[in-house]
């Protein structure tokens, strides 16, 4: 019993595996490094459509951040991890190895 | 896999970032099979053809002819240095470059080059010549191969 209430609540934000994947591949970069957006859309195998979508999630949440610029006359978009996503990641992966040591899972 | 309600289990869950985290750094950082094997082998090879050129005690393998870079010294003197400065520079790059990427595993490479470059100058050329050629060389070989393993 004492376990279930010590168990971490997940973040909703993060806790879908398009967005869990788009974060997990943002927190490798180093702090401020960004990734422009089709190497990240090629990087993880989605439309852009889609990335698009789970991306302004996680913008509106906070955890990253999409700058829009111009490089000559083409646009570009790059896309980086905020501090605040970066936290986020680290409290949910925390969270997850909780729940794996609670249920009794292999360590 | 862009289903937004398929969440795995905790223990899916973590692969699913372990192998995310992989893809991603050697898509950014290059293969690690690529930037420590080739090294490996050359070295391997190179050394080995060192080894058997001089051997443990005095008494040659293989002879193979070289070129005379230091004429003040004995072949296998001159060979030494080379050989252990060489692996000195290569050793503190290694480092150094674990130190500005924050990479343990690239500043291990270098304080184990170092190590084994130390140890085998010590023990002269031809065990310089085996030990880099199987520590270094196979060591470099089989770390890029674990890297790849484990991403």
């Amino acid at each position: 019993m004492t376990a279930h209430q010590e168990l971490p609540e997940l973040d909703p934000v993060i806790h879908a595996q398009a967005r869990l994947r788009v974060v997990a591949a943002l927190n490798t970069l180093g702090d401020g490094d960004e990734l422009a957006f089709p190497a990240l859309k090629e990087l993880l195998g989605m439309t852009a459509g889609n990335l698009s979508v789970h991306l302004s999630k996680l913008e509106d949440a906070g955890y990253v951040r999409i700058t829009k610029t111009h490089r000559g006359r083409t646009p570009v978009t790059y896309v980086s991890l905020t501090k605040r996503g970066r936290l986020a990641f680290e409290e949910y992966t925390k969270a997850i190895r909780a729940l794996l040591d609670a249920s009794g899972g292999i360590t | 896999m862009v289903d937004d309600d398929a969440v795995p289990g905790p223990e899916e869950t973590l692969r699913l970032i372990e192998e995310q985290r992989a893809a991603t750094v050697r898509r950014l950082k290059g293969d690690p099979l690529l930037f420590y094997a080739p090294w490996g082998t050359a070295w391997l090879i190179g050394f080995t053809a060192f080894f058997l050129h001089y051997g443990l005690d005095g008494r040659r393998y293989a002879p193979i002819s070289q070129g005379q870079a230091l004429p003040q010294l004995p072949p296998a003197e001159a060979t030494l240095i080379w050989a252990g400065m060489s692996m000195l520079v290569v050793a503190v790059l290694y480092m150094a470059g674990g130190a500005i990427w924050l990479d343990w595993r690239m500043f291990f490479a270098g304080v184990w080059v170092a190590a084994v470059d130390t140890l085998g100058v010590l023990l002269g050329i031809g065990w310089h010549a085996l030990l880099t050629a199987v520590l270094l060389g196979g060591g470099f070989i089989v770390m890029s191969l674990w890297l790849r393993r484990r991403g």
